[in-house]
C-alpha cells in the first residue's frame, strides 16, 4: 500500500516534469512550424512509456543504487580507524574505481554515442574502446576525488589541478577528438553512475571525521566528468604516437 | 502484441546482464571486504529490477516519442534558416529537456537534504523540496542559455574548444575566490544536468545544424555542445549563490 502511494506521487511528480518540453515543442510544432503532429499514435504510446518508466526508474533508485552507494561508503569508511595507515582506505579507494568503472560499462547514454561515433567517425573510433577508456577515466577521477575526501585536500585545489591538466592536454592534442573528449565525461555521468556516486560521496564524508558534508560530499562526479576527458586525450595522443612509429617503421623497411 | 512483449522482455534481460558487472563489483566488497550480510538484501534485488524495468520502458518511450519528434522539429526549424528561431529553439531544447533529467533530480535531491542537514538551508520538509525544484530550474536554464550560445556558435563557426576551456577556467577562478559552500554543488549539478534526455537531442540539433555548414567535420559538428550544456550550471549557480550571499 505504501508502494502504491510512493508510485502515485512519484507519477504526478513526473508528469509535472514532463510539461514544460511538452509545452514548448508544441509551441513549436504548431505555433512556428503550423505543422500538425506526425504519427500521434505511437507518441502517446512513447509518452505513456516515458512516464511510466520514469515513474518506476526514479523509485527503483531510491530502494537500489542510492542505499546501496550509501551503505558501501559507510562500511568501507568504518575499515580505516582512527591512527591506521593509509593502506585501512585501501578498500574504499578500489571500491570508487571498481563501481566506477562497472558502472560507466552500462550507462546507456553512453553506449548510444558510442554508437553513433562509430558511424560519424568512419569506424576508426570503435564502440568498445570508446566506452573502456572512458570507463577508465571515471574510476580514475573518482580515485582523485575519494582521496581528496579521505585526506581532506580543499575540493578546488584538485579541481584546479585537474582543470590545468585537461587544458594542457587539449592544447597538445589531435584537433579532431577535442570536442569528442571535453564531452565525453558530461555523456558518462548519467542515469546510472550520478546517483550512485553522489549517494556514495555524501556518505563518505558523513563517516569520517571533521568533514563537511556539504563541501566534501559533493565534488565526485565533477571529478567523474573530467577524468574521462583526461583519459581520451591522452589515447588519442599516444595513439597518435603509435601510428607515427609505424610510420616510421615503414620507411626503415623501404 | 505478444511479439512486443517479447520484445520488451528480451531487452530487459539484456539489462539485467549488462547489470552484473556493478551487483558484481557491490558483492565482492560486501563480502569479502566489509565480511558482513547486505542490509535489506531482497528489498535492494527488487529495486534494482524496478529500476532496470524502469529505465528499459523510459529509454524505450524516449525513442518512440521525444526523440523523433525533437529530430522532425530540429529539420523544420533548421530548414527555417532564422538565426533568431534557431536560437529561441535552442533555448527551448536545453531548458525543456533537462527538467526531466532523472539524475539531476537525484542530485538536486540530495544536496537539498544535505544543505538542510548542514543547517546552511533553514526550514522544513517544504523548504527542502521547494530548494531541489529551485535548483533544477536554475540548471535548466543554464542548460539553456549553453544550447542557445551554442546553436550561435555552430552558426558562426567558432570552435567549441573556444568556449569551453575559458569556462572551466572562469568556473575555476569563481569557485577559487567565492569560497561558497556550494561551489562542489554546482560542478556535481552540473555534470548531472546532462544525461539521457538532453544529449541525444543536443546531438541531434548539432548533427542538423551542421547542414547549414559549408565546411563540416562529422565528428566534431555532432559535439561541443554538451560540454559547455554541463559547464554553464556550475558557472550559474556560484554566480547565483554569491549574489544571493552565499
Amino acid at each position: 500500500m505504501e508502494l502504491l502511494g510512493t508510485l502515485w506521487i512519484g507519477t504526478i511528480g513526473t508528469i509535472t516534469d514532463l510539461v514544460p518540453i511538452a509545452i514548448l515543442f508544441g509551441i513549436f510544432q504548431f505555433v512556428v512550424l503550423r505543422k500538425p503532429l506526425p504519427e500521434l499514435g505511437r507518441i502517446s504510446i512513447g509518452l505513456f512509456y516515458v512516464v511510466v518508466g520514469l515513474t518506476l526508474f526514479r523509485t527503483g533508485l531510491g530502494v537500489s543504487l542510492i542505499p546501496t552507494g550509501d551503505s558501501m561508503a559507510r562500511q568501507l569508511a568504518a575499515l580505516g580507524e582512527p591512527g591506521s595507515g593509509w593502506q585501512a582506505f585501501l578498500p574504499i579507494v578500489l571500491f570508487a574505481a571498481s563501481i566506477g568503472f562497472a558502472a560507466t560499462l552500462i550507462e546507456p547514454t553512453l553506449i548510444a554515442v558510442a554508437d553513433r561515433v562509430r558511424d560519424l567517425s568512419g569506424g576508426t573510433v570503435q564502440p568498445w574502446t570508446l566506452r573502456i577508456v572512458v570507463a577508465l577515466g571515471v574510476a580514475g577521477g573518482l580515485v582523485l576525488g575519494t582521496v581528496r575526501i579521505v585526506l581532506g585536500v580543499p575540493f578546488e585545489m584538485l579541481l584546479t589541478g585537474m582543470v590545468i591538466l585537461v587544458a594542457l592536454l587539449v592544447l597538445g592534442a589531435p584537433r579532431v577528438m577535442v570536442p569528442l573528449a571535453l564531452d565525453s565525461g558530461a555523456i558518462a555521468t548519467s542515469v546510472v553512475t550520478v546517483p550512485l556516486i553522489a549517494a556514495y560521496g555524501i556518505a563518505l564524508a558523513e563517516t569520517l571525521p571533521d568533514r563537511s558534508v556539504l563541501i566534501d560530499g559533493f565534488g565526485l562526479i565533477i571529478m567523474a566528468l573530467l577524468g574521462p576527458a583526461v583519459a581520451l586525450l591522452l589515447f588519442a595522443q599516444a595513439y597518435r604516437i603509435y601510428q607515427n612509429w609505424l610510420k616510421r617503421g615503414e620507411h626503415r623497411a623501404v | 502484441m505478444s511479439e512486443k512483449l517479447l520484445v520488451f522482455f528480451k531487452e530487459i534481460s539484456k539489462n539485467l546482464r549488462d547489470f552484473f558487472p556493478i551487483l558484481a563489483v557491490v558483492v565482492i566488497f560486501q563480502w569479502v571486504i566489509v565480511g558482513q550480510p547486505m542490509p535489506d538484501v531482497w528489498v535492494r534485488l527488487g529495486g534494482i529490477v524496478l529500476t532496470l524495468v524502469g529505465l528499459t520502458l523510459f529509454v524505450r518511450g524516449l525513442d518512440m516519442s521525444v526523440f523523433p519528434l525533437g529530430q522532425s522539429l530540429a529539420d523544420g526549424v533548421v530548414s527555417r534558416k532564422s538565426m533568431l528561431v534557431l536560437v529561441i529553439f535552442g533555448f527551448a531544447v536545453g531548458f525543456g529537456s533537462t527538467i526531466a533529467e532523472p539524475a539531476l533530480a537525484a542530485v538536486a535531491e540530495q544536496a537539498a537534504t544535505t544543505a538542510s542537514s548542514a543547517g546552511t538551508l533553514a526550514g522544513g520538509e517544504a523548504e527542502v523540496a521547494r530548494f531541489a525544484l529551485v535548483l533544477r530550474y536554475v540548471v535548466a536554464v543554464a542548460v539553456g542559455l549553453a544550447v542557445a550560445t551554442g546553436v550561435f556558435r555552430i552558426l558562426k563557426g567558432w570552435p567549441a574548444t573556444w568556449f569551453v576551456l575559458p569556462g572551466y577556467a572562469l568556473a575555476t577562478v569563481v569557485a577559487l575566490s567565492s569560497e561558497s559552500p556550494l561551489a562542489a554543488v554546482a560542478f556535481d549539478a552540473g555534470a548531472a544536468a546532462t544525461s539521457a534526455v538532453n544529449i541525444p537531442l543536443m546531438m541531434t540539433l548539432g548533427t542538423g545544424l551542421a547542414s547549414l555548414i559549408e565546411a563540416r567535420d562529422p565528428l566534431t559538428d555532432g559535439f561541443g555542445l554538451i560540454a559547455a550544456a554541463s559547464l554553464m550550471p556550475m558557472i550559474v549557480i556560484q554566480l547565483a549563490a554569491v549574489a544571493l550571499g552565499g
